[in-house]
């Protein structure tokens, strides 16, 4: 009761008041200076979003017109030129596109719609640089992509006109709180962004979806060979795979679906581990397998490369991929991937390609990766060379050392194969790979090897 | 370019079990080759609502080098792909998104349902 009584009095000392008022005066000012702070950011992030959305408006811009050029250009040099403005136009506007605080599910049809402009343009400039005209259905597809870009920018300028005149603001958006924000974003979105999306309906897979978008699924696995397997016999080969004495449990964990490689997908417990840490999936047509992966502590390295080397190529023989040659290593922390590639008749395969993880303290295969060789491998019919070695090397630059030279068929962009000359060699201190076309003697691309400690390309 | 994956699994995928973390640096580069999304690492993963970990901000925690994300991002930068070719994840106890539920499931892995 003193207690109080004291402080009571001591609250009315006026020394003790002016103390209280000097606090509250600084809290008030820390107040005001938080919230300048913040106003601040809102109004750098709104910069931001402004200026994503005006380089959007802009980019979109030259896409059309570069587009209307491409329609009218009459020889393969001017063609090849507006297709790689248009190319470079179209990539721009999607990397500003996917800065716009708008959930990506909401634009995803025209962030689709801008990349495949950008890769169809690609392409058709390629086709042009090799002299070649554009046949009318290129002319076609790029007539529905032009309308389809003019439509893109008419909406854009309605919405940059809405911004202008203060109708919608990023700022009263992200004022709300990131929970709030989202919710208006997506109500932003139906009512103005969702126009945009609207015109891109009709247009949704429905002219071009070629060579380099979606190329990750190819439609045909010409390796995935051989008769339905069901779950039983799955596990069975899971089991055999891994090594019978290595699997201590063996459970399934999914069978996936909606994709043309279905699979069985297995937990394995491996002797001594405490628990499942190696996953397995064995295609249900053909019981292949596609996938292993095991994840555990490495311990001192103890095997050299050439060992590794050895114990893979063993391994694939073993498990029935005969012929595999490796192509390319990559060390990481006592693991190192190796890529095989198929060899027929002295010609290294790249598509065929196999995936290899090997640990480096006592050898053991800790994965391997199929998908390359399942999509592609299939006995080829390799053609007669029409270019000989000797004819093939008057291309290469003369300063090129060479050091290795091979035949080998290489994956295009559009998804064929093309049979190469392949000289491996040296200019100063860098190593290339340059393949040249067996038929027509043009170069079809040079790869340039990143000598890195950990990786390099064999031969 | 793996930073970037790595941090990113460890705000997505931590607690996952070491396959879900892979499966998760998978989807990452799925949409970088897919015709959908942006085409680097970067553009995919601070593309708004894409991830949750990017809005949180816990993709700036820094990363333990003994971490298992440092080594599942390796594996899916070496083209381990559990999802087979999946370009959305989400967790069926916290989405709140309803479209995510449109998409056709692939197979689910850990506590994620990876979708084309």
């Amino acid at each position: 009761m003193n207690k109080l009584k004291d402080w009571k009095n001591r609250l009315k000392d006026r020394h003790m008041l002016s103390v209280m008022v000097v606090l509250i005066a600084i809290i008030i000012a820390m107040g005001v200076w938080i919230y300048k702070k913040q106003v601040d950011y809102r109004q750098a992030s709104e910069n931001q979003y402004n200026m994503a959305f005006f380089e959007l408006v802009d980019y979109v811009q030259n896409v059309e017109t570069y587009l209307a050029k491409s329609l009218i250009s009459s020889t393969p040099e001017h063609g090849a030129q507006t297709l790689t403005h248009v190319w470079r136009e179209a990539n721009l506007a999607q990397v500003y596109l996917s800065r716009l605080p708008i959930e990506s599910v909401e634009l995803e049809k025209t962030a689709k719609f801008l990349n495949q402009v950008s890769d169809y343009s690609y392409s058709l400039s390629r086709k042009n640089i090799n002299k070649q005209k554009l046949s009318e259905e290129d002319l076609n597809n790029l007539t529905k992509l032009h309308e389809y870009s003019v439509e893109l920018e008419n909406t854009l300028n309605q919405l940059s006109t809405d911004m202008n005149e203060g109708r919608i603001t990023w700022g009263e958006l992200t004022k709300k709180g990131s929970v709030a924000f989202a919710q208006e974003v997506s109500n932003i979105s139906q009512s103005s962004f969702s126009n945009l999306e609207e015109n891109f309906h009709e247009y949704s897979g429905l002219i071009y979806d070629g060579a380099f978008s979606e190329h990750m699924t190819s439609s045909t696995k010409k390796g995935l060979t051989g008769e339905n397997i069901d779950e039983e016999k799955a596990k069975q080969i899971a089991t055999k795979f891994i090594g019978e004495d290595k699997v201590q449990e063996i459970n399934l964990s999914s069978k996936s679906e909606n994709t043309d490689m279905i699979t069985y997908d297995f937990n394995v417990k491996v002797n001594g581990e405490k628990e499942p840490n190696l996953v397995i999936s064995i295609s249900e047509k053909g019981g292949h397998v596609v996938f292993m992966n095991y994840n555990r502590n490495i311990e001192a390295e103890s095997v050299s490369q050439e060992r590794a080397d050895e114990i893979g190529k063993k391994f694939l023989e073993d498990h029935d991929f005969p012929n595999m040659k490796e192509t390319y290593y990559l060390k990481q922390d006592g693991i190192v991937t190796i890529n095989y590639a198929y060899e027929q008749d002295g010609v290294t395969i790249y598509p065929d390609l196999i995936k290899l993880k090997i640990a480096l303290d006592n050898g053991e295969v800790m994965g391997i990766e199929t998908t390359g060789y399942l999509n592609s491998h299939e006995k080829r019919n390799i053609e007669t060379v029409q270019i000989t070695k000797e004819q093939a090397k008057q291309s290469l630059n003369k300063k090129l050392e060479i050091k290795s030279e091979n035949l080998a068929i290489i994956p295009t962009e559009w998804k064929t194969e093309v049979l190469c000359w392949e000289f491996k060699g040296k200019i100063d201190d860098t190593d290339f790979l340059v393949y040249i076309n067996s038929k027509t003697g043009k170069e079809e691309d040079i790869l340039v090897i990143v000598n890195t400690p950990n990786g390099t390309l064999t031969h | 370019m793996s930073n970037y994956l790595q941090e990113q699994l460890i705000g997505e995928a931590r607690g996952e079990p070491y396959e879900g973390q892979v499966a998760v640096g998978a989807v990452i580069l799925n949409r970088v080759a897919h015709s959908s999304f942006p085409n680097t690492i970067a553009g995919v993963i601070y593309q708004s609502g894409a991830f949750t970990a990017v809005a949180d901000g816990q993709i700036n925690v820094p990363i333990d080098p003994s971490s298992s994300v440092v080594k599942a991002a390796q594996d899916a930068l070496n083209g381990w792909d559990p999802t087979d070719g999946a370009i959305y994840y989400f967790n069926p106890a916290t989405a709140t998104n309803k479209w995510i539920w449109s998409r056709p499931l692939i197979k689910t892995i850990g506590k994620h349902r990876f979708c084309k």
